[in-house]
């Protein structure tokens, strides 16, 4: 039996209410959202009903506590990516925080400079990026992926030059599963004076996070796809480059000094959080770190890596099924595209939800990558702490199934 | 929750009727949802506002291979069917003056299924080709 931190997997399962109330749902879609479980329901129903208030402005009891719960929160998200707490702001999701970073850095850019992107990235990174590009008459250069559906770092040397000014990168992409070397690529950039910005939106609950060992600029994520609630994004951004940075969001909370005619920011992370922010969501994430750490990162690690290999073995066995991403398991997640010969991937994940089986297909908001590769979009199926072989085994018999039926 | 995949649906998606170009059409287009690389051309024979033929071709999950095959047997079986007449009418969005959703409601009707809200936009690909071609 599988032991994640002293608990077996029939534990884990227990302290997810979703399994409990659809004790039938095989869920294989933790890349779109995951689950939470009980301890960060809790978290968040405890703020509501027991000191719900505004922070950093009232100045009785509830308020005190709402307050430092939001800042122990930051404190402790912080120290799970390796940053300081200064370092690391609250938004509402890496699209926010990667809109928030393109609209701060846009006006760096002139005319013939270069963005570097992948060719794995989410359109949430792609398109603010596209857009300031497009504004400053500056180009987006694309690194494409090789044919074991990895990035080459030596062609990535190449297209890296000193109109570079802002390299894009996702950590793990969210279609094929690879996760890219990107302390190598922080370093490459850095050669060149580039910006390094990094989408690690499907890393972070799959593997152990150190913006610092990165050395990356600005780092990304959201909360809902690592056990914690929707509406909640960790924008990090590095001490030194934070500094220079005069933020695109105004409104409350974010200011010292507001006269008729003068604006004095707050210093970071306060600069970066305009507005009341989602509090509720961001003492759910905090419970979602200490969550992840109770379970220890090697346990975890090595329970998806055993899933993994389990589900890519399984579809393998069916014989003709394409697998969109690396075939070795270094450097790589349980996040698995693949397609069936013969079989709409629509129709697939039709069939598979009308068993309780759910996995997401289509273009995974990566169109220029899933289009280059299969016009008609891939199935994906993405796993969870929470996976176990039935469900894996399910997904192999549902496709199964799914050919008999429109065969 | 009933199945799309009803004996009548698997039986228009293998073997899907009116598929082919029609030589010659009067009225043609074509659409396609870029979101799955679903496409399909519809093509029909008017004569005097009265559709006389009909066909389809593209390609597709067989949700939307059904429903335009559905959809072209209905023309084709309903001789002297009028361009605007019946379930067949042009949505006010596409140009026409009734039916708007109830015409998508009507079409769902024909299929006799029920797609769930990620699947309506297949079912519905062949009958806005439809609603473009006689535009």
């Amino acid at each position: 039996m599988e032991m994640l931190g002293g608990r077996t997997i029939e534990d884990i399962r227990r302290d997810f209410p979703i399994f409990r109330n659809r004790p039938n749902l095989a869920y294989l879609d933790t890349a779109a959202t995951s689950h939470m479980p009980s301890v960060v329901l809790e978290a968040m129903v405890d703020f509501e009903v027991n000191y719900r208030a505004n922070v950093h402005r009232g100045l009785y009891p509830e308020a005190e506590l709402a307050t430092n719960a939001y800042e122990s929160a930051r404190a402790e998200v912080a120290a799970f990516i390796a940053a300081e707490p200064a370092e690391v702001s609250f938004t509402s999701g890496s699209t926010a925080s990667l809109q928030m970073l393109a609209a701060m850095l846009g006006p760096r850019l002139k005319p013939g400079d270069n963005i570097l992107v992948s060719s794995m990235e989410h359109h949430s990174a792609l398109l603010p990026f596209k857009q300031i590009a497009v504004e400053r008459g500056a180009m987006v250069t694309t690194v494409q992926h090789d044919a074991d559906y990895r990035l080459d770092l030596t062609t990535f040397q190449l297209m890296l030059n000193n109109r570079t000014k802002i390299v894009v990168i996702t950590a793990v992409s969210n279609v094929l599963g690879t996760v890219n070397p990107i302390a190598d690529i922080v370093q490459e950039a850095h050669k060149h004076g580039a910006i390094v910005i990094v989408d690690a939106a499907q890393y972070i609950p799959h593997l152990a996070l150190s913006v610092k060992e990165w050395g990356a600029d600005a780092v990304v994520s959201s909360a809902h796809k690592m056990y914690g609630p929707l509406g909640v994004g960790v924008l990090y951004i590095e001490k030194s480059l934070g500094l220079t940075l005069t933020p695109s969001n105004l409104g409350g909370g974010m200011m010292l000094e507001v006269t008729s005619s003068i604006t004095t920011f707050a210093e970071a992370p306060h600069k970066f959080e305009s507005g009341t922010p989602n509090i509720p969501g961001v003492i759910g994430l905090a419970a979602a770190t200490r969550y992840l750490s109770s379970l220890g990162w090697s346990n975890i690690i090595a329970r998806e890596e055993a899933m993994t290999r389990l589900l890519i073995v399984g579809l393998l066995s069916l014989g003709d099924i394409a697998i969109i991403g690396p075939l070795t398991m270094d450097n790589r997640i349980g996040v698995i595209s693949f397609t069936v010969p013969g079989l709409h991937p629509h129709d697939l994940a039709t069939i598979l939800g009308e068993q309780g089986v759910a996995i997401r297909v289509g273009h995974h908001c990566a169109m220029p990558l899933v289009s280059s590769i299969v016009p008609g979009g891939v199935a994906r199926a993405s796993l969870g702490l929470y996976t176990t072989e039935e469900d894996i085994s399910r997904l192999i018999q549902g496709i199964k199934f799914a050919r008999q039926t429109l065969s | 929750m009933d199945s799309i995949y009803r004996s009548h649906i698997l039986e228009h998606a293998r073997h899907p009727h009116n598929f082919g170009i029609l030589a010659d059409a009067t009225h043609t287009a074509r659409l396609a949802n870029p979101t799955c690389g679903d496409a399909c051309t519809i093509y029909l024979k008017i004569e005097n506002d009265v559709i006389v033929d009909a066909k389809w071709d593209g390609h597709g999950c067989a949700l939307s291979t059904a429903a335009s095959s559905l959809l072209t047997e209905h023309l084709t079986q309903k001789p002297g069917l009028s361009r605007a007449s019946g379930t067949m009418q042009l949505s006010p969005r596409h140009g026409g003056g009734g039916g708007g959703f109830t015409s998508e409601t009507e079409f769902l009707k024909l299929l006799g299924i029920e797609p769930t809200s990620g699947r309506l936009d297949c079912a519905l690909l062949p009958l806005r080709a439809y609603h473009a071609a006689i535009k």
